[in-house]
This record gives structure tokens, sequence and C-alpha cells, in this order.
């Protein structure tokens, strides 16, 4: 939830990065969402679309690479990838499990101008 | 020209957090963030800990709700700090909303502060607001299947109570479904059951407040006797 504020703080990234580097028009943003993050792309676009007409944005587009949500099994030291919140170890079908990644919500990259 | 950047988008609220999370371990304050849907029982809960343990440990209370002062009102009533946030229409407390608040509170007189989120069973688990962890509530007659719908606030709390269950022989959850699919969800989640109407379960609750208290201000309790006895006491 949240697009429309989460696509506000991309566009804010987005101007810093113009403004440093002096260019002025973005082309391309790169995001890097973790799927515990709970962002909808196809939502996130839409609202980035809106935020940023008549900005040096404008018309820039959206690259969204979704990583997955990594663990550590307590019992056994296996680092997997959860693919449903209710996964167990597939090494040793343990349920107990650490988090290491997957809450990320970055701007990674920009191509401008 | 492609440039590489690596910047949190939700930076600046994270920020904020970490600056609470500082403030509050500096004073020695612990902090839970207290989230459900809305009328889960999260205010009768704080009214229920409020009266049985402020003479043992010192609670604050950080109210968030889009609008009124009905729930600040309520805590107030029971004799402790408290601060209402009125969020105007945001469906969650932020970092920022949560450090303006606790410029109210006089932190070194606060061992335990909860900060009551907007009743929302989405939107609070995304936002850190400087918390030590994050508890939920769900009640009986929200269903055995919400942990499936509503994973994420599941996921990211440590502690779950599960009230009113009083009114199970009147609804069609089953708690063992519940807590199974609770343990799917988070198996390291910490389950407590509980009916705040009919004060049943609650002794287990106290006792471990008192703990994570004691805990946090390193030290062994010095008044070892359970709630129980407190309570005879009185």
């Amino acid at each position: 939830m949240h697009e429309l504020s989460i696509a506000q703080n991309i566009l804010d990234i987005v101007n810093e990065q113009l403004l440093v580097n002096n260019l002025s028009r973005a082309i391309k943003v790169s995001l890097r969402i973790g799927k515990l993050a709970a962002v909808e792309p196809e939502s996130l676009k839409f609202c980035f679309e809106i935020v940023t007409r008549n900005t040096k944005a404008e018309g820039s587009v959206l690259e969204i690479e979704r990583t997955p949500i990594r663990c550590i099994c307590n019992n056994c030291q296996t680092v997997f990838i959860l693919d449903e919140l209710d996964s167990i170890c597939p090494k040793c079908t343990g349920n107990s499990r650490e988090v290491i990644s997957g809450s990320e919500l970055e701007v990674v990259g920009l191509e401008a101008e | 020209m492609k440039i590489e950047v690596v910047k949190d988008i939700l930076e600046a609220n994270d920020t904020i957090a970490e600056e609470n999370r500082r403030l509050f371990k500096e004073n020695g304050v612990l902090v839970f963030n207290l989230m459900s849907s809305p009328g889960a029982g999260k205010t009768t809960l704080l009214e229920k800990s409020i009266s049985t343990l402020k003479d043992r440990i010192k609670i604050g209370v950080v109210e968030g709700d889009i609008q009124t002062e009905l729930d600040a009102k309520r805590i107030s009533k029971k004799g402790v700090e408290v601060v209402q946030i009125n969020t105007g229409g945001a469906c969650h407390l932020d970092g920022n909303m949560v450090k303006q608040a606790i410029k109210k509170l006089y932190l070194k007189n606060i061992d335990l502060l909860f900060i009551e989120n907007v009743g929302n069973l989405v939107c609070p688990a995304e936002f850190r607001v400087g918390e030590d962890m994050k508890i939920m509530i769900l009640s009986i007659t929200e269903g055995d299947d919400k942990p499936l719908k509503y994973p994420l606030m599941f996921h990211e709390s440590k502690v779950l109570v599960i009230n009113k269950i009083d009114l199970l022989p009147y609804c069609d959850c089953e708690l063992k479904r519940l807590r199974q699919n609770a343990l799917k969800i988070n198996p390291g989640l910490n389950i407590f059951e509980m009916s705040c109407k009919t004060e049943t379960g609650l002794d287990n609750w106290y006792n471990w407040l008192v703990k994570k208290v004691e805990e946090t201000k390193g030290k062994n309790p010095t008044d070892k006797r359970n709630i129980t006895d407190i309570q005879k006491n009185r």
C-alpha cells in the first residue's frame, strides 16, 4: 500500500540525483523491491506516472527487480528462499527460521541525460 | 548516462524511527507497537494492563487514531501519561508522528511505552516507529483464516494476543486452526489467549510484561511474587 507516497519518495531521490549529476531528464529508474515490502508494482508504476507529470522525470520508466525473501534455517543453517510465508526448510523441513533479506525498497540506478 | 544509486526509499521514515529508538534506549524505555483491526481490543487490553500493573511498572501510552481523543481519555482515567495522535486520514502511525508525540512525554519516568497504532490489519506492519517489538491482537470474531489472508502483520509481530475467547461458542472460529495458521506464517510467534471482558488468561500476559520490563532494566526481578499474589494483596 501507499504506492503514491512511495512514488513521491522515488521522485525526490531522482530529482536529487539529477541535480547532483547536473542532468536534466530522467529516462529510466531502476528499483529493487523485496517481496516482503508489500508494494504492488503495477500500482506503483501508475502512481509514478501521476507524480512525475510536469517534472524532469515525466515519461521515465520504472524498472522493477523483485527480490526474494531469503531465510536461514535455525536448525540446520541452510539458506533458502521463502516462496510462501508458510514455507519450511527444504533440507531439514524445520519451520524455525530468520529472515535475512526481502524487505528492500530501494532505488538502485538511474538512466538520465 | 547511467548512475548507480543505492537509496532506501523509506529512508526518511526509518531514519526517524531509529532516532526514536535511540531516545527510548537512552531513557531505558521498552516500547511495544500494538496493532490490530479496529475493535479487536487494543485499548481495553491497555486499560486492564495499566489497572493491574501500574504500581509495579511505570507505563506510558501513545494513542493513534484517525479522529477523536476517545482512546486517550479512556487511558487517562487510569492515571498514566498518554498522548493522542490524530492522523487526520493516514491509516498508520509513522516515525515522525511518534517523534512529535513523545516530545510531550517524560520518558525518564516511563518503563514501558505502548504505542497503540491505528486500527488496521495491513499498513502498520510496514512502518517502523522506533519500537522494540510489534505486538498484534486478533479477536475470535475476525475468524481463524486471517493469518493466511493478512500474512505481513503476523510475520512482523513477535507476539500475538488472541482476544475475546469468551465468544468461541458463538463463532465459527476454531482456536486450534487459528494458532496453526498463525504459526505457519510466523513459527516464532509468542501467543497469548485471553478474554479481556471476562478477565480470563490475562495473568500470563501480565507476568510476561513484567518479565520483559525487568529484562530491559537488566536486573533480576526484585519482587518475586507472581501477578495472582500481587492481586490478592490489594
